[in-house]
């Protein structure tokens, strides 16, 4: 499905990655693991499209396509997904009117009918009942004035209803409580499938406890250096990084 | 000139061609403003006033005439007088014409001065209706509107001008009288071509009397002044006032608003947008200010510019002086452009770029259009946005 070869990325002429390598297959889940600093973020946004990084050196491709060479919107067209980290909060756009017009643009691109209000609504609130989000989610403007959890709920909602193939989830348990942990990795767990990948990028072994990874990765220094099961994160919680690294 | 004494007195004197030294001036071009000025020395010497039944809106300010529906409710009335007539209008809104407006611009003493037409509009009881204006003047004349418009006590009600004139200069001017405990909810849309719009409102607003006003300017008028002064002079009024401005091509919109509390609890809100793009130019002042003696007083104040293009031109300046204790005001104003992060949210999401800056400017200007409800409207700001 994603195929990352030799990525060198920079931001104002600081490297940031510097040859990572990384291959996903369908219905895969790959956690990604590192300190901070060590370029997890960076490579969730390169993957999403964000243009703020220089593309030094290396190739994504996605399904055999060059990832690098679509726009933003195409890539998400085309079933990439990221949960933001810190979610922007966008006064005056309704939340729900948005993901219609997300979900609706997407069709559009994939030469597919658009979705009717009543059939999103309906689809709309039984996700939000799945994630346990009140009523007020209908109106409410987009991430505008949430709290960071309803924020990270609401990345769900998103992913629930896009329905993408390829899913970045850039640390979207911080700051949860453990409540909200476990509906987040319920919501990741019901959309898993032989056709969906994920990329959980994330400090904690905590949501590890929720999910079956397949593999778990550590990125230091801008390169993927190890990689294990789920054992990995659990020695990384328990001894540290420098500590698994050295070892 | 007009001779009559209770808006002209003995030793009136024209006020100058204003300079740039005068800070509600600042942001005009005075040459060119003076130029057309005196170009445009003719104006519409004999306007015939036509009522019919059959017209809509409610009153059309044209080049040939004024046309007044006739009858628009029992509780509206409209009249056109001329100067001499004012001494046989009603003693207690007589005394009131010509002393809302003070004569401190050159503009607004050049419309007392000579206007030739008053159109007096009463408004009472409670209407659920709209009265709609419309002012068309497309000959290349220097034309003076003069309009005083009054709400009895404990009336309700709304009106709604259009302004669309066309390579004219036209100087308006409006005296509003709101009398206690009676709510106006006025929308004046601007959208003119090439035209000079000089229009001054004067509102006085009584004892718990409310007005709620939205200025809407999307015209590429060469210059659009809309000066709007406010005194609330009754304890407890309160005036709402919104405006969105979208000036087209290299239009100049000019707002300058200000807002005397003159009694207790009483209360003001601004809330203004604009959005500039090609070559146009903004400029928003306000200025709140809160005497002695008006505790309990509450004044808002918010501007913000949303910058669409590097040619584009705005300046902001919200005041505020307060002169009393116990008070509550806020103000503050914004200038930025799309922001890239939002923008890339929205597109990782499958939104265009394109359809994703409509979808913030429409996030944008909302909250103003939310006040007027009109449909028409938002498809003419939709238009411009285009």
């Amino acid at each position: 499905m994603l195929s990352i070869k030799n990525l060198h990325v920079s931001v104002k002429k600081n490297k940031i990655l510097k040859g990572l390598n990384l291959d996903i297959n369908q219905g895969e889940l790959h956690v990604i693991m590192g300190r901070n600093g060590s370029g997890k973020s960076t490579l969730a946004n390169v993957i999403a499209g964000q243009d703020n990084y220089s593309i030094d050196n290396g190739e994504i491709s996605y399904f055999n396509e060059n990832l690098l060479d679509m726009e933003v919107e195409e890539r998400a067209a085309k079933g990439v997904f990221m949960s933001f980290q810190y979610p922007v909060e966008i006064p005056g756009i309704n939340n729900a009117y948005f993901l219609r017009s997300a979900l609706n643009s997407q069709n559009k691109f994939n030469n597919k009918n658009e979705i009717n209000a009543p059939d999103f609504m309906k689809e709309y609130k039984k996700n939000m009942d799945h994630l346990d989000l009140d009523a007020s989610f209908l109106s409410r403007s987009l991430n505008d004035g949430f709290s960071g959890g309803e924020k990270k709920r609401n990345e769900m909602l998103q992913m629930l209803m896009l329905k993408p193939r390829l899913c970045i989830l850039d640390e979207t348990d911080s700051g949860l409580d453990v409540d909200a942990l476990a509906i987040i990795s319920k919501s990741i767990q019901a959309m898993r499938s032989s056709k969906r990948s994920f990329v959980i990028i994330t400090h904690y072994h905590r949501i590890l406890e929720h999910l079956d990874a397949d593999h778990v990765h550590i990125l230091s220094n801008g390169a993927i250096v190890k990689t294990g099961d789920r054992n990995l994160a659990l020695e990384i919680e328990q001894n540290g990084f420098k500590a698994v690294l050295s070892s | 000139m007009n001779n009559f004494n209770h808006i002209l007195s003995d030793d009136f004197e024209q006020i100058k061609f204003p300079s740039h030294k005068n800070e509600n001036w600042r942001y005009v071009n005075l040459r060119d403003l003076k130029k057309i000025l005196s170009k445009s020395q003719s104006t519409i010497e004999k306007h015939n006033i036509l009522k019919d039944q059959n017209i809509e809106p409610d009153l059309i300010i044209n080049d040939e005439a004024i046309h007044v529906k006739k009858i628009i409710s029992n509780e509206v009335s409209i009249d056109v007088i001329s100067p001499d007539q004012i001494k046989n209008v009603n003693p207690s809104i007589k005394d009131k014409i010509g002393n809302i407006a003070k004569i401190d611009d050159f503009f607004v003493s050049d419309n007392t001065s000579s206007f030739n037409k008053l159109i007096l509009i009463g408004l009472d009881g409670k209407l659920d209706f709209n009265i709609n204006i419309d002012i068309n003047i497309s000959k290349d004349v220097n034309f003076k509107n003069r309009f005083f418009i009054y709400s009895t006590s404990k009336s309700s009600s709304s009106i709604q001008i259009n302004f669309h004139n066309r390579k004219s200069l036209v100087n308006s001017l409006f005296e509003f009288f709101i009398q206690d405990s009676s709510n106006l909810k006025l929308i004046c849309v601007n959208n003119g071509k090439e035209s000079v719009d000089i229009i001054n409102y004067w509102f006085e607003i009584h004892k718990n009397a409310n007005l709620n006003a939205t200025f809407i300017s999307l015209g590429s008028e060469k210059i659009l002044k809309n000066d709007i002064r406010v005194d609330l002079v009754g304890k407890s009024a309160k005036a709402d006032i919104g405006g969105l401005y979208i000036p087209q091509l290299n239009a100049l919109v000019d707002y300058n608003l200000k807002i005397n509390h003159l009694s207790k609890k009483t209360s003001s809100k601004q809330f203004f947008r604009g959005i500039l793009g090609e070559y146009s130019r903004a400029s928003f002042t306000g200025l709140v200010k809160i005497e002695e003696g008006c505790s309990e007083s509450k004044s808002e104040q918010a501007n913000n510019n949303l910058l669409l293009s590097d040619k584009a031109f705005i300046k902001s300046d919200p005041q505020l002086e307060i002169y009393c204790d116990e008070v509550e005001c806020s103000h503050g104003s914004t200038i930025g452009q799309f922001d890239d992060d939002t923008l890339f949210y929205l597109c990782s999401r499958g939104i265009s770029k394109q359809h994703a800056q409509k979808l913030l400017l429409e996030a944008f200007y909302i909250d103003i259009l939310n006040r007027i409800n009109s449909p028409k409207i938002k498809s003419m700001v939709e238009n411009n946005l285009v």
